[in-house]
């Protein structure tokens, strides 16, 4: 048996057998083929010689013994072995291509995306996938775009390549592990090995790369490197890191037109968003500790969904700041100043859209439940008959009230409409919005 | 409607070279056909990386018997196709190495890249003085910082004329591969061009795993060389 299976040949997990139909990978380790097994088709990682230690067995039965932490993850199911001593494998989930793209061939430019929030959305997913994992007691090791995968017409997300996954207590800092450019600082330094810390760096490096598609390190300083290898890498992500928005340093921004596709983004953002993220690159990037948790990304980045809305100009989708109020603020895409703005709901401090295709979540209006993401509870609708007219319909059980023109106090029970108008309160049961 | 605004990536690019023997004795016993066939299968191999690479890569090939010339000039591996090489002539290697660091020195004046890896191919001995021309690449900032790679087709091949053109090239720890048959060739410009391309766009891991092995019974398309 050779490091490369064939068309038919045959591979055993304890209760299966499985066929192999053809390779759909490759890699450092090993290669991926598509199988078939009794009860339909799956992926095999198949282990090079080199990489068929014996740690690694040990590493692979123990993901499957402990089980995968949601959906999410394309975990290994059973080990399998060949004729030969000297290799195994595992079997694992197919993922459907035909939805799913793996993030670095959107990054190389093969996808593009309609809406701000599939992107949002993605990255919320990502961050509470991570969390699962991470309070599993595992760590994830390599998180990079190669290892992604994005359904970019609804934001649903498939972690793979799961084999990295390990405990997260290891002490041993001999071994590098991870992608370039996506690894924190002291990993790249060779001072600690990977963990749940190092994997909160890499997941910031992935957010800010779906919102802003620039490296939040490669700015100025890396455009003039000429030939990039292990010692410049090592450089601009462990020894020397600037962030490209850093408030005090600023010499490694984005490089007017050579460089600078993150000034397209980065600028037109609300203030929160960019306060996290230069939080999670200027003391996150050198503090382990100070990093962004995940659910506080979960959090910002569902108040960043509410704040979606158009351009009402060239319908370009644009996000509310508090200055878009005073009528200054420029659309990224045609360059108009902003006029006119949708009525928007404050519940707490969080402001939300009530854009004319808004969808509203729990955890929007609930702020007790950080992860109910999820769960639609409201949409915004336009009467069928007047236009002029918009409601938000409450989807949800729960039963709400709102105060009518007349003074009246209506309650509003599933499948019932709230009509959006200045100065209306809703009283959501848990919660109070006011619209404006 | 999509959310694209405008703006520059500056990702850049991996430039892989092949530097391709075309002598006459390339044309015995099948090696050159064997050849045509490795790169041509490599091509799709290659195109999935640049598929997940922000920059692309972009092939450039060139074949030295009597004298060398360019047969593939800077070409994005998405529009890559092989024309198959036409072998005569003797081994003037120094040359092709010449040609390159002549390439190195204008055309990639200022420009960007990962570490270029560059690909030597050859069945037999150098007939003029190659150290010069290897001299010359090697002195190019280009040439220097490339990842070199050999593959000997045959071993007839001087291993050691392979040895010199790796140099100290990835800290010197990579040896000339032996290529004995078609599916060694096969397995081997595959590696090079795929797993070595990953390893120069990704540098983190500072190693580049070994070409896989294949099992010397499945010699099933071996040619006679």
């Amino acid at each position: 048996m050779s490091d490369v299976l064939n068309k038919g040949d045959s591979i055993s997990s304890n209760t299966n057998r499985y066929e192999v139909i053809q390779e759909i990978g490759t890699g450092g380790q090993g290669h991926v083929y598509k199988v078939r097994g009794n009860e339909g088709e799956y992926a095999l990682k198949w282990y090079n010689k080199t990489a068929s230690t014996p740690e690694q067995y040990e590493a692979i039965q123990m993901l499957i013994e402990k089980g995968s932490p949601s959906e999410k993850f394309i975990w290994p199911l059973a080990l399998c072995e060949g004729e030969s001593p000297d290799h195994f494998g595992y079997i694992m989930p197919l993922i459907d291509t035909s939805k799913y793209t793996k993030m670095s061939q959107y990054f190389a430019g093969e996808i593009q995306v309609k809406r701000f929030e599939v992107l949002i959305d993605a990255c919320i997913r990502l961050a509470h996938g991570f969390n699962e994992l991470h309070l599993s007691g595992l760590c994830y090791r390599d998180i990079s775009f190669g290892n992604l995968f994005v359904n970019f017409e609804t934001g649903d997300i498939r972690i793979c390549d799961n084999d990295n996954v390990t405990f997260d207590n290891l002490k041993d800092t001999d071994e590098i592990w991870g992608t370039s450019g996506f690894m924190a600082p002291e990993i790249v330094r060779g001072e600690s090995a990977p963990s749940s810390q190092t994997d909160l760096f890499s997941l910031a490096v992935v957010i800010f790369r779906m919102l802003n598609l620039q490296h939040p390190l490669q700015g100025q300083r890396e455009y003039e490197i000429e030939i990039s290898d292990v010692e410049s890498e090592r450089m601009l992500y462990g020894t020397h890191p600037v962030f490209i928005y850093d408030p005090i340093d600023a010499t490694n921004r984005p490089v007017p037109g050579y460089k600078d596709i993150a000034e397209a983004y980065w600028p037109y953002y609300p203030e929160e968003i960019k306060s996290l993220f230069t939080e999670a690159f200027t003391t996150g990037l050198h503090d382990p500790h100070q990093r962004i948790r995940e659910s506080i990304w979960i959090k910002a980045l569902s108040q960043l969904r509410g704040q979606v809305t158009y351009c009402y100009h060239c319908e370009h989708q644009i996000f509310y700041d508090k200055t878009m109020v005073k009528q200054t603020s420029k659309c990224p895409k045609c360059h108009h100043t902003v006029r006119i703005l949708p009525l928007r709901m404050k519940v707490g401090n969080q402001i939300i859209m009530l854009n004319h295709d808004s969808r509203i979540f729990k955890n929007q209006i609930d702020p007790s439940s950080i992860m109910d993401y999820d769960i639609q509870v409201a949409r915004v609708e336009i009467h069928p008959k007047h236009p002029s007219v918009w409601g938000l319909r409450n989807l949800s059980s729960d039963i709400w009230t709102y105060t009518t023109a007349e003074q009246e106090i209506r309650e509003i029970s599933k499948n019932g409409v709230v009509p959006i108008r200045a100065g209306q309160e809703i009283n959501f049961g848990g919660s109070i919005a006011i619209i404006r | 409607m999509s959310i694209e605004r405008e703006g520059k990536m500056g990702a850049r690019d991996l430039h892989l070279f092949f530097l391709i023997d075309a002598s006459d004795s390339m044309s015995y016993g099948g090696k050159a056909e064997t050849l045509n066939n490795a790169i041509r299968e490599s091509i799709p191999h290659i195109k999935e990386i640049a598929k997940e690479t922000e920059g692309t890569i972009k092939i450039h090939a060139l074949s030295f018997s009597t004298g060398a010339r360019w047969i593939v000039r800077n070409v994005d591996v998405k529009d890559f196709s092989w024309e198959n090489i036409v072998t005569k002539g003797v081994t003037d290697m120094g040359r092709g190495f010449e040609i390159l660091a002549e390439k190195l020195d204008t055309e990639f004046q200022g420009a960007r890249g990962y570490q270029p890896v560059m690909i030597l191919l050859s069945d037999g001995l150098p007939t003029d003085d190659y150290e010069q021309g290897l001299k010359k690449l090697k002195q190019t900032k280009w040439g220097s910082k490339a990842i070199r790679i050999s593959i000997a087709i045959g071993s007839e091949t001087d291993m050691d004329v392979l040895q010199d053109f790796i140099g100290d090239s990835f800290r010197g720890e990579l040896k000339p591969l032996l290529a004995k048959n078609a599916s060694d060739l096969k397995n081997y410009i595959r590696w090079a061009s795929t797993t070595v391309s990953t390893a120069s766009i990704n540098p983190v891991k500072n190693t580049i795993p070994l070409p896989p092995t294949l099992e010397s019974e499945i010699n099933v398309e071996e040619l006679d060389w």
